[in-house]
């Protein structure tokens, strides 16, 4: 399954506000500008999944929310530290959104 | 009236002049683009890269234009440059499918036979012949649903070979293939380039896949015809692939591949059966038939005697695809697999299946240097594993049975694995294939744990014998042991922190290990340990197994690292449990720091591990004994490195200096003798507020600490004052202090305050308005400190609006920080931001400036500053803020709406958020406002319209309650204002915010 959720990061942004102005100045169609947008979502489901094997550990001092819905979970904590390796990082606030990795029409649930 | 006729009525076209003055088409009149003119600029084209350019945009003009349709046919023939017939046949495919609204309809079938006329021509030329065929492929899918609705069966009955006048049968075939192949790949395009909705699309390709029967007999006729050769028949497995991808029924499809299997043995064919055999057992549609899949699958393991060839025959490229194909198959269908596991007729299947990966797994040799193949079925483990949990009662017991010796023979293959190759057997590159290859092992091990639990424990523990005798025997051979603490290390998180068997036993296995001063086998061994922290913080009992060899390791120069990483994890984790170790660890820890040369990561956490022992259960003459002792070295070269500070520092004690800042900021977060011991109260306002006086009742011994440091820190802060490094480990160093000490900060509250203001005039660094953040919110409301706060704040407000606004762009962190902090102050110490009335208007318009700058972070740090500001102006008590609100609500609106429709969408939530507010405080005055920005008509044009102004007025309006429907609203306007509205991508960017 192709998720959507990497829309929303720094390079999703990027790309759709570039689009956006591309559309704009009429360097491009929207129909391209969307087949763009899901070659993206292919592409950064397909690298994250295959090509990442770092390994992070963390652990946060308090579990303030979760949820689970529409097979998405949600965590919400405070006062995180990252560990890889012998490498730490300290941060205030952290929210996971974790999806399925193997999407559900790769399997039949 | 021939197609070209009709075209030529057509209306002329006008382009843009390149700056070719050969190839100009007019800036003032019309004028026509001759076949002639377009072959000469192609041939230009290639042959003069100066014109390149100027060219490209003519050609690409020309070719959009009407007039395409009458210069791209005479430019193909065969007697013009390939360059041209190249140009002209990706003409034709253009038009043809994005501009197929510009043909007649009794131009139809003139066109197809030109078409159809020109491959025939083509067929020998690959070239151009793909673009012909591309352009049939794209006339097909364009006329299927109505105009020829026979087009595929006409196809086949067209080329059918030894009927096609001029061309070879073998190549009239090809061609028929590739026609074949290419309309259902024009399907999958046709969307975005072709301009058709997703509901004619599912017409259409409901239109071609009524025609699989004819396509699918063909194929089978084709692939049994024994003349034909492999090349062709490669051909045609790629058109079968292509059309399988339509979501053919595998009741229809599955006796021809299971027909094709045999082929897999030719070099030429096995990729493409493999990729057919994938396509249709992957399909969606296969969820609903669970009998039929099972069926194939059992056709499918007639694949075996194919993998035991190619593995005969060293042929890496086969046994892959083999192993991949059934890894696909269990990863979409493993429920349906371990359904059927547990039904007598289908269990032995499954089981054939699952030894087929575990075989896979186990490929013999060094990965990634001898073999490629075992890392292929990685993922299966976790699917199982995680189905099988997903079973209940008897059925998951029955499960958990039957793979029990699958995941025991996992654990044994990944032990062999995973051993260490010898040193420099691998290249830098191959190296990093392993590590990626050990993690995802490690990884595994964890899923293994899941199945086996105690299992899998009693399993590592006879590895751990044999390694430790192989060991005894031959200390050169580590390797093993090595992988068999790397197995106890991946499931360290994952075991049970109530496991009082096996865990123990390994715990104490650890002092017998021969580790022979094998510096690897150490790091391991302490790496290992480190993991089992939080299992350690509930069996007290075992720590002394583990702390020898730690504290050992600390005086190392070779194991510190691992060493102090093992310590540090122990400390955080078991902070009274290692209570009554802190003797051994406090003299390794301070020997360490003498002897080493430790690099900061190192020194740093020497420095965590000495905090957190020396705070629990010490009196404060020891603890401040200890400091002294190890901190003086380090505070004397501060001052030393202070001093010097005035000649200026070399690049290396720069570095120290921040190093050293950094040193004590590690103290300072981790020195707190309340740490395992918080206690919190209400106060009288029913906040929340920590109490820092230790349980002594002394004051803290950090508090000691930083009393004799603050003079060194005023003396460097006034001399680095403009040094981002050294400010940002400051304000790390005395925020940590805050956090520490809490209420007890007060003592060392004013040299904070003499050094934050001569810091924050010097450079607006955001970590000093972080800074200043805590403190207003920590003694905001404090009577004693309440004027110090206001008097900060003030500052701060002060300096940003003189420094920042004559350049936003220029100091967007410092304006993001300071709205931050001032969002903060207003929902905490509202009382300290109204005390300076002059203030309030101008950090009202540097909020609504701030909306325009294209940060996110700082435009949602100006949406809540301004969103506060609102909710809090019509709050009696502060009446300051409500007339800045009122005189300003046109010039915000305006702000906003003009955001909306040109900033970054993704700070739209914001902009919805600032006029939510707006629109619950003052909801008369924005009717009023709304209305003078509606008769502007300049404002927003010409996207948006007085109309859609309007709309959007009532849409804010109406829905003044819902946060959801403004932003709604907001977006609306956003996609107008972009000209996105009705468009695909516009409806599937609605949820960029």
């Amino acid at each position: 399954m192709t998720y959507q959720l990497y829309r929303n990061t720094t390079l999703g942004n990027t790309l759709q506000e570039s689009l956006d102005e591309l559309i704009q100045i009429q360097q491009i169609s929207p129909n391209l500008a969307l087949r763009v947008l899901l070659q993206f979502d292919r592409a950064i489901n397909q690298a994250l999944a295959t090509k990442v094997r770092t390994k992070i550990s963390f652990k946060a001092s308090k579990l303030n929310t979760y949820r689970f819905c529409d097979n998405v979970w949600t965590f919400l904590m405070s006062d995180v530290e990252f560990k890889e390796v012998q490498d730490f990082a300290q941060v205030d606030k952290l929210k996971i959104v974790a999806c399925d990795g193997r999407g559900e029409d790769t399997r039949q649930r | 009236m021939s197609l070209l006729q009709k075209l030529d009525c057509a209306p002329q076209f006008v382009a843009a002049a390149p700056s070719l003055r050969r190839y100009h088409m007019g800036t003032s009149n019309k004028m026509e683009v001759s076949a002639e003119q377009v072959e000469q600029a192609v041939v230009e084209f290639y042959r003069d890269p100066v014109a390149k350019s100027g060219l490209n945009t003519w050609l690409m003009q020309a070719q959009h234009s009407r007039h395409s349709w009458t210069f791209a046919w005479p430019l193909l023939d065969p007697r013009k440059p390939e360059e041209v017939q190249f140009f002209a046949g990706n003409t034709v495919y253009m038009k043809v499918s994005r501009y197929w609204h510009e043909v007649p309809k009794e131009e139809y079938e003139p066109l197809k036979i030109k078409i159809l006329n020109l491959i025939a021509q083509y067929s020998n030329s690959k070239v151009v012949l793909n673009r012909l065929v591309k352009s049939l492929g794209a006339y097909v899918i364009h006329t299927i649903q109505h105009d020829w609705t026979t087009a595929i069966q006409d196809i086949i009955t067209m080329f059918d070979p030894g009927t096609v006048p001029g061309i070879e049968p073998s190549t009239a075939l090809n061609l028929l293939f590739s026609i074949l192949t290419i309309i259902p790949e024009e399907l999958e395009t046709m969307q975005e380039a072709m301009s058709i909705n997703s509901k004619d699309k599912q017409v259409i390709t409901a239109a071609v896949r009524n025609s699989h029967q004819s396509v699918l007999s063909l194929i089978s006729q084709v692939m049994q015809a024994a003349q034909i050769s492999n090349v062709i028949k490669e051909v045609v497995l790629k058109t079968l692939n292509a059309w399988l991808k339509l979501s053919l029924p595998l009741s229809e499809t599955r006796d021809l591949l299971v027909a094709l299997i045999p082929y897999s043995n030719y070099a030429l064919l096995c990729e493409p059966v493999m990729e057919a055999l994938r396509t249709a057992v992957t399909d969606v549609g296969t969820y609903n038939i669970p009998n039929t899949v099972m069926d194939f699958v059992t056709q499918m393991l007639r694949l075996r005697p194919v993998l035991e060839e190619a593995q005969h025959a060293n042929d890496e490229n086969t046994a892959s695809l083999v192993y991949s194909l059934f890894t696909s198959v269990v990863e979409c269908h493993s429920r349906l697999l371990l359904q059927c596991a547990l039904q007598a007729e289908h269990q032995a299947t499954v089981v054939q299946v699952v030894a087929l990966l575990l075989q896979c797994a186990a490929t013999p040799g060094q990965y990634p240097t001898d073999e490629t193949t075992s890392n292929i079925p990685f993922a299966v483990w976790f699917t199982i594993q995680d189905d099988i949990m997903t079973f209940e009662g008897e059925q998951q017991a029955e499960l958990l049975q039957l793979f029990q010796p699958v995941y025991l023979k996992l654990v044994d293959t990944f032990i062999q694995k995973s051993l260490l190759p010898p040193d420099n057997a691998l290249s830098a590159e191959e190296k990093e294939m392993f590590r990626c290859y050990r993690q995802d092992i490690c990884d595994t091990y964890m899923y293994a744990y899941y199945v086996l639990r105690g299992d899998m424990l009693s399993h590592l523990e006879v590895h751990l014998k044999d390694a430790v005798v192989k060991m005894q025997s031959d200390p050169t051979d580590w390797r093993y042991l090595e992988a068999v603490l790397h197995a106890y290390s991946s499931v360290a998180e994952t075991v049970a922190e109530t496991d009082n068997f096996y865990v123990p036993r390994f715990i104490q296995s650890i002092p017998q290990i021969p580790f022979s001063d094998n510096i690897q086998l150490i790091s391991v061994a302490l790496t290992t340990l480190g993991a089992y922290a939080d299992w350690l913080n509930y069996h007290q009992d075992h720590m002394h197994h583990v702390i020898p060899l730690m504290v050992e390791g600390l005086v190392n120069a070779s194991l510190v690292g691992a060493a102090s990483q093992a310590l540090r994890d122990l400390t955080l984790e078991c902070p009274l449990t290692i209570s009554p170790f802190s003797q051994p660890i406090l003299t390794s820890c301070q020997r360490a720091l003498e002897q080493s040369r430790l690099d900061s990561a190192e020194t740093e956490r020497i420095m965590t591990i000495i905090s957190r022992v020396l705070s629990v259960g010490k009196d404060q003459p020891t603890i401040m004994t200890y400091l002294n002792a190890t901190l003086t070295p380090y505070i004397s070269r501060l001052s030393q490195l202070k001093d010097l500070m005035g000649s200026g520092l070399s690049r290396e004690q720069h570095n120290e200096l921040v190093s050293l800042l950094k040193l004590l900021s590690c103290m300072s977060r981790h020195l707190n003798l309340n740490n395992t011991a918080v206690e919190e109260d209400d106060d009288e306002d029913g906040t929340t507020r920590r109490h820092s006086q230790a349980v002594s009742g002394g004051p803290q011994p950090l508090l000691l600490v930083l009393q004799q440091l603050m003079p060194l820190l005023s003396a460097i802060a006034s001399k680095a004052s403009t040094d981002q490094e050294v400010i940002e480990a400051l304000c790390k160093l005395l925020k940590n202090s805050i956090s520490t000490l809490v209420d007890d900060c007060v003592a060392i509250l004013p040299a904070i305050l003499e050094i934050i203001p001569q810091l924050y005039e010097a450079s607006l660094n955001p970590a000093i308005l972080d800074l200043v953040k805590q403190l207003v919110i920590l003694f905001g409301r404090e009577g004693s400190q309440e004027a110090n706060m206001g008097v900060l704040l003030r500052m701060v407000t002060t300096t940003t609006l003189s420094r920042a606004s004559t350049d936003l762009w220029a100091h967007t962190d410092a304006v993001h920080g300071c709205l931050a902090l001032l969002t903060a102050s207003f929902k905490k110490t509202p009382n300290l931001v109204s005390a300076h009335h002059n203030h309030v208007a101008p950090l009202f318009h540097l909020g609504v400036e701030a909306l325009k700058l294209p940060e996110e972070g700082t435009v949602r740090s100006a949406g809540h500053f301004l969103s506060s500001f609102i909710l809090l102006s019509r709050d009696a008590s502060i009446g300051c803020l409500q007339p800045v609100v009122t005189h300003n609500t046109e010039t915000l609106l305006r702000t906003l709406m003009f955001c909306i429709c040109n900033s970054p969408r993704h700070s739209l939530s914001s902009f919805s958020d600032v006029l939510s507010a707006l629109c619950k405080m003052y909801g008369d005055d924005l009717t009023r406002t709304f209305k003078t920005v509606q008769a502007d008509e300049s404002f927003l044009s010409p996207r948006v319209t007085a109309q859609h102004k309007e709309e959007f007025a009532k849409k804010v309006l109406k829905n003044r309650g819902s946060k959801r429907r403004i932003l709604e609203a907001v977006t609306d306007l956003a996609l107008i204002g972009r000209g996105l509205a009705g468009t695909d991508y516009g409806a599937q960017t609605r949820g960029f915010h």
